[in-house]
């Protein structure tokens, strides 16, 4: 017994050197690409962002000069607005559709797996060619909306969507939600089936079916996938409808669909402005930072696995 | 028996209901795909009335828009205001898919290679800081690209490796490990500990367990990865916008959105380009669909 023990003791040693030694050399190539590439110039850009760079300035240190106009700017300010619009829209409609869509293929018939798949396609879409795709949806003359809009007889002559001050914003935002309601569809799918069958048997004997059961017993049990839907949509909607932007609209018309990160990439490029860029892309950041807070410590994922 | 009537008649009312349902979001998800399938096959004439047609007839129908991309012949009947409709960003169109291509599986296959350890020893191994670290590499992932676009672009001049392949790839590589690491050691985590500590005990070595043992187990999950992060590479948009600048580089996004931006460009040659630009991702997606779907609920397991 006590050999046995001993035996394991010196085991453990060996395991343990061992296994420092590697986990460190199965993770410093990560820690090297992610710092040299990606929190070195995070680094650089708070450096940029405090700099007085532009063409023909002198690159002199200015503190705290760029955030101030940057926040100061009513463009800026304008861009903000215009973000938390699209955002707030977005994520509503997102969230909306795509527990729609999971409750859906959650009832089981036939043809679900032809739904999960097709369901598959928007998230495999590029950004890009979606945006090109509702530009085309979009369009003034040959557009497919603008054609049942006026069978319909909602419109009496076409509209230019993307150059409307009232209907661009919404053009892109139905374009940004197509691509990502079937994401969450996903996460809400996943949330459903692992809600046990007993909880929904025991809630028929108690008299709750229909909508009572739904409100009582499903939506309080997908609390949590709720929250996660949310938090994760807010970050992409935040991050992912440039190319958006970029193909269909161009921010306009006027500032109708000027984003944060539009008005950052604009501001910087166009005048070659990069340290009052970069003090907007620091701002850009330290916004999804939090994001990412709420999402670890508040939300917590669960893990589970065992260590050695 | 009258309730039982009743309830197979509610039954067959739900059953109805979501067909329904089911064929309204059918439409929604394939009709403007469909819809740019079907314009890339008509001829720039009918592209341009008003109001859609949505019959390919030998008078609507065309392939010139493909043949334009293919071989950069203008077709011969084209009107002069139509000739110049066929830009140079039409001939570009597969230069970009090659080049996004090279970019997507030189990425996917390092992402692998780096990926896999890193994830298996955060999945296995503690030590102190281990999971601070496994967050905050993780948290990279939310960083808006417009942030990091700036520095990246005064960075890759300095060195000289604005307009290259290398560069993106470097770029993509980064933006795409935090997603493996954090995918990957959740499938590594739901493996049973038991099979590597018999391992272990057996006096294996860590690298044989994972190469032996972990990576046939944890094959769908690694499918799974490689998949998502060839898409995600294949259509990254941000970088290779700012980043390129000839066609040695530019990539799919940076030409498709030249080509939809242009004045004047063909419509029929734009969505003939997105058609061609979409193919890579749909044959993974129709591939490899069961391991993505099981990537994408995995989230909430």
């Amino acid at each position: 017994m006590n050999i046995i023990n001993r035996l394991k003791s010196m085991l453990n040693v060996i395991r343990t050197k061992s296994k420092s030694r590697y986990a460190f050399w199965a993770i410093i190539p990560t820690v090297i690409i992610i710092f040299s590439v990606i929190i070195y110039p995070l680094l650089y850009a708070v450096n940029l962002s405090l700099r007085d760079v532009r063409l023909g300035a002198d690159d002199r240190f200015i503190g705290l000069n760029n955030y101030i106009s940057l926040l100061t700017n009513p463009h800026f300010q304008e861009a903000a607005v215009v973000t938390l619009v699209f955002v707030v829209v977005s994520v509503i409609l997102v969230v909306g559709i795509s527990f729609g869509i999971a409750y859906l293929i959650h009832q089981k018939l036939p043809g679900n797996n032809l739904l999960k798949f097709a369901l598959l396609l928007p998230y495999a879409l590029p950004g890009t060619l979606n945006a090109v795709m509702w530009q085309w949806m979009f369009d003034s003359s040959y557009g497919i909306i603008n054609f049942v809009l006026k069978e319909l007889g909602f419109i009496t002559s076409y509209i230019t969507f993307s150059s409307h001050p009232d209907y661009a914003l919404p053009a892109i935002i139905v374009a940004y939600v197509w691509k990502f309601a079937p994401y969450s569809a996903f996460l809400f799918l996943a949330g459903l089936t692992t809600i046990p069958r007993d909880v929904y048997e025991a809630s028929v004997i108690d008299g709750s079916v229909g909508w009572r059961q739904f409100r009582k017993i499903t939506l309080p049990l997908l609390k949590p996938v709720f929250q996660l839907v949310l938090v994760v949509q807010t970050t992409f909607a935040l991050l992912m409808h440039f190319g958006l932007v970029y193909v269909i609209t161009g921010g306009g018309p006027g500032m109708a669909t000027t984003t944060i990160p539009w008005f950052v990439y604009k501001d910087t490029f166009d005048f070659m402005r990069f340290g009052r860029g970069s003090a907007g892309a620091v701002i850009l950041a330290i916004m999804m930072l939090g994001f990412i807070y709420l999402y670890l410590v508040v939300l917590k994922p669960k893990r589970r696995g065992a260590y050695y | 028996m009258p309730g039982n009537a009743s309830i197979a008649a509610r039954e067959r009312r739900r059953k109805i209901i979501v067909y329904i349902f089911t064929a309204l979001v059918l439409i929604y998800i394939l009709l403007p795909m469909l819809w740019m399938g079907i314009s890339s096959f008509q001829t720039e004439r009918t592209l341009q009335s008003t109001p859609p047609t949505f019959a390919i007839t030998s008078e609507t129908g065309t392939l010139n828009h493909y043949n334009f991309i293919f071989t950069g012949e203008i077709p011969p009947d084209a009107s002069i205001m139509l000739q110049a409709m066929y830009t140079m960003e039409g001939t570009h169109v597969l230069p970009a898919i090659r080049n996004s291509l090279i970019i997507a599986v030189v990425v996917t296959i390092l992402n692998l290679v780096i990926g896999v350890p890193a994830a298996h020893a955060f999945a296995r191994i503690r030590f102190r800081g281990s999971e601070a670290l496994f967050l905050s590499i993780f948290a990279t992932r939310m960083l808006p690209a417009i942030s990091l676009v700036i520095p990246m672009f005064i960075i890759f001049r300095t060195f000289g490796i604005l307009d290259t392949l290398q560069g993106l790839i470097i770029i993509n590589l980064a933006i795409t490990l935090p997603f493996t690491l954090w995918l990957l050691r959740s499938y590594f985590s739901a493996l049973p500990v038991e099979v590597e500590e018999a391992a272990l005990i057996d006096k294996a070595s860590r690298l044989k367990i994972l190469l032996r043992i972990i990576l046939p187990m944890a094959k769908p999950g690694m499918i799974a990865s490689a998949a998502f992060v060839f898409m995600i590479t294949f259509g990254e948009f941000i970088f290779a916008l700012n980043l390129t600048q000839t066609i040695q580089s530019k990539t799919m996004p940076v030409v498709i959105a030249a080509l939809a931006t242009g004045m004047s460009g063909s419509k029929g040659l734009i969505a003939a380009a997105s058609i061609m630009s979409f193919i890579p991702a749909l044959i993974i997606a129709v591939i490899f669909r069961k391991q993505l779907i099981d990537g994408l609920t995995r989230r909430f397991q």
